[in-house]
């Protein structure tokens, strides 16, 4: 008689079982009843999986191995070693002349916008009758992008009779601006260019400002805080995080503006970028390297550098701004 | 309120908002009027001036002091520039390109959304942290290595490189946006369907998609907007000028008729072209101006 003992089934698992058993729990969990809806996850994700490895990592893995290379857009690459950087970083007078013209743009035309934003931000925020009609009026010019307002403001800063120079003459002014075709105006032309575009900027800002706590406001009058006081003690502190948000995006996106340069200088001008390159965007040079002078490879290594100029920034950003914001709760 | 509103009065002092119409009260109220107002308009000028000027006669491209607006419309400069160019082959491919890539874009950015919102899997966190971060990459940067891509997969001179980013889930705040809706829905309605036997894909499709149909609106209207604003890839995608969309077509356009930079000749006509082109976006504007703030203010990003 063998001894009636109950088996206990607990499963035991073996070579190759065991081996699929440990695959399961790392892309599925460990929780058997819902494998199936893990496997729904990954089937979910695809298409956006698919697009990160081929339009983001693929890129990047792209341009720092092309940036190795000499290829002029068709035909053969050929291996150079670190040339283009050498070439880049003490021959190019052109990509110092991008560097700068960049830097100057983004730290002025940034922190113009938002400020301007954050006024314009302010007063919205007042209860203000039709205030929906003004925000949608302060928000349209974000909306329209691309090619046609480009050429609005080529019109608008037409060198002779533009609208702008109606403007100053009315205003008083001798002379007529040359705005976009004169090396000094080309900065303050792009920076009101940019502050036009300040809707997101401005509703993201407004909404933190909705957001403030209005008792803190009151319990400040109580306690005597003048108007500044207010400003700089609860709004400003409380809506950081609208503000910081702004800044960052405004920085990256800044950087790598491309669609008003290439419109308004890509044709048409013997330099690169406007008269005397003063307009010669950092992505205009890319752009100019890559599909006018023939040099992939050179093009890739200046993609590569913007890349870690723009994450460096953003980095020092949160480092050094972002501990300064106040998150609440 | 009303504590508030005690405490001030213990303390004898009227509080701020019960000031109602005192005078300093009435002048505060008018400069910001003044400066709110006074600054829309100034915002607004540059798109009136724009379609005053598309409508003007050559002649008047000179007039001292500015005009305005002409006195007579010239409606024939739209009819003239519009035919001048193939402009309407041209809009038919930026719609083709704009449907293709609006489809996609509403399907995989959906379709992610769900995953990392509602799916329990163990990759979800890593994949969303890669979504959080890719939004702060510099991501339009990488146009080059991104057309050596395309260039090796044999699509360049395709529409493929300008509509598959959007099958692609390449916005990442739709992403962000959606998700963010989804997790406003109640899990237990999902919970009960689960219970009944449904799929993940039959909860998505029969519990989300029909609840979140304002979500998926602002994403289709920032969707067409950006593929309808967008230049550069069209640019550097197309080689054959039949295939040209609207904003490449205008470009060539200039390139064709205007014979030095920014110089006024055929001005009008060209605002009439982009008054026309920008005209689509600002319609859709007006009409749906609540979801692009709610869209915003829920995502962070409009592009």
């Amino acid at each position: 008689m063998k001894n009636p003992r109950v088996k206990v089934s607990r499963l035991r698992l073996t070579g190759k079982t065991a081996f699929t058993e440990k695959l399961y729990t790392f892309f599925l969990g460990r929780d058997r009843l819902n494998r199936t809806d893990a496997l729904w996850g990954y089937a979910f994700s695809a298409f956006w999986l698919g697009g990160f490895l081929l339009l983001t990592v693929g890129p990047f893995v792209v341009s720092l191995v092309m940036s190795f290379y000499r290829w002029p857009g068709y035909g053969p690459a050929r291996f150079i070693g670190i040339h283009n950087y050498e070439w880049i970083f003490t021959k190019d007078r052109l990509f110092r002349q991008a560097l700068s013209v960049t830097a100057r743009f983004v730290f002025t035309a940034v922190p113009v916008r938002i400020l301007v934003a954050f006024v314009v931000a302010w007063i919205l925020s007042h209860k203000l009758a039709g205030v929906t009609v003004l925000r949608s009026m302060y928000y349209l010019p974000s909306v329209v992008t691309g090619v046609a307002v480009a050429f609005m403001w080529m019109y608008i800063f037409e060198a002779q009779n533009g609208p702008m120079n109606m403007l100053i003459r009315a205003l008083g002014a001798k002379q007529s601006v040359g705005w976009l075709a004169s090396p000094r105006w080309i900065l303050p032309s792009f920076i009101i260019m940019e502050t036009w575009t300040l809707g997101s900027s401005m509703i993201i800002i407004l909404a933190g400002l909705k957001g403030v706590d209005r008792t803190l406001y009151e319990s400040a009058h109580i306690d005597g805080a003048k108007g500044y006081h207010r400003l700089f003690h609860i709004t400003l502190p409380m809506i950081s995080p609208s503000l910081f948000y702004v800044f960052v995006i405004g920085f990256i996106s800044a950087f790598q503006m491309l669609t008003m340069p290439l419109v308004i200088f890509g044709t048409g001008y013997q330099d690169v970028g406007g008269p005397m390159n003063r307009g010669l965007f950092y992505s205009l040079y890319l752009y100019n390297r890559a599909f006018q002078a023939g040099r992939m490879g050179y093009a890739c290594a200046l993609a590569w550098i913007l890349f870690v100029i723009i994450v460096s920034i953003t980095a020092v950003n949160f480092y050094f701004i972002g501990r300064k914001v106040y998150y609440e709760g | 309120m009303l504590e508030q509103n005690f405490i001030g009065m213990l303390r004898g002092e009227s509080a701020p908002w019960s000031r109602r119409r005192t005078t300093s009260y009435l002048i505060r109220r008018t400069v910001l009027y003044v400066f709110a107002i006074g600054g829309a308009c100034i915002y607004a000028l540059p798109l009136f001036l724009m379609i005053g000027t598309s409508l003007k006669a050559p002649m008047e491209l000179y007039v001292r002091p500015y005009q305005w607006f002409p006195a007579t419309p010239q409606w024939q400069n739209y009819v003239q520039a519009w035919t001048a160019f193939p402009f309407t082959r041209y809009l038919f491919n930026t719609l083709y390109v704009t449907i293709m890539s609006l489809t996609g874009a509403v399907i995989s950015c959906s379709f992610a959304a769900y995953a990392f919102s509602r799916i329990r899997f163990p990759a979800r966190k890593i994949f969303f942290a890669l979504v959080l971060a890719a939004m702060m990459l510099p991501r339009d940067a990488l146009f080059i290595p991104t057309y050596i891509i395309w260039w090796r997969l044999g699509a360049v001179g395709t529409y493929i490189p300008l509509w598959a980013p959007g099958w692609l889930g390449r916005g990442l705040s739709r992403i962000f946006l959606l998700r963010q809706f989804f997790r406003t829905i109640p899990v237990e309605l999902e919970d009960s369907a689960k219970m009944d036997g449904c799929s993940a894909f039959q909860r998505f499709w029969s519990i989300i998609v029909p609840l979140s149909k304002p979500a998926i609106g602002v994403v289709m209207i920032f969707e067409f907007i950006s593929n309808w604003n967008s230049f550069v890839s069209p640019l550097i995608y197309l080689k054959d000028p039949q295939m040209y969309t609207l904003n490449v077509g205008l470009n060539m356009f200039r390139d064709a008729f205007m014979e030095q930079f920014a110089s006024m000749p055929n001005m009008h006509q060209f605002m009439a072209i982009a008054t026309i082109i920008i005209m689509p976006v600002i319609i859709i504007f007006i009409f749906l101006q609540r979801y692009f703030v709610e869209g915003i203010q829920l995502s962070g990003i409009n592009r």
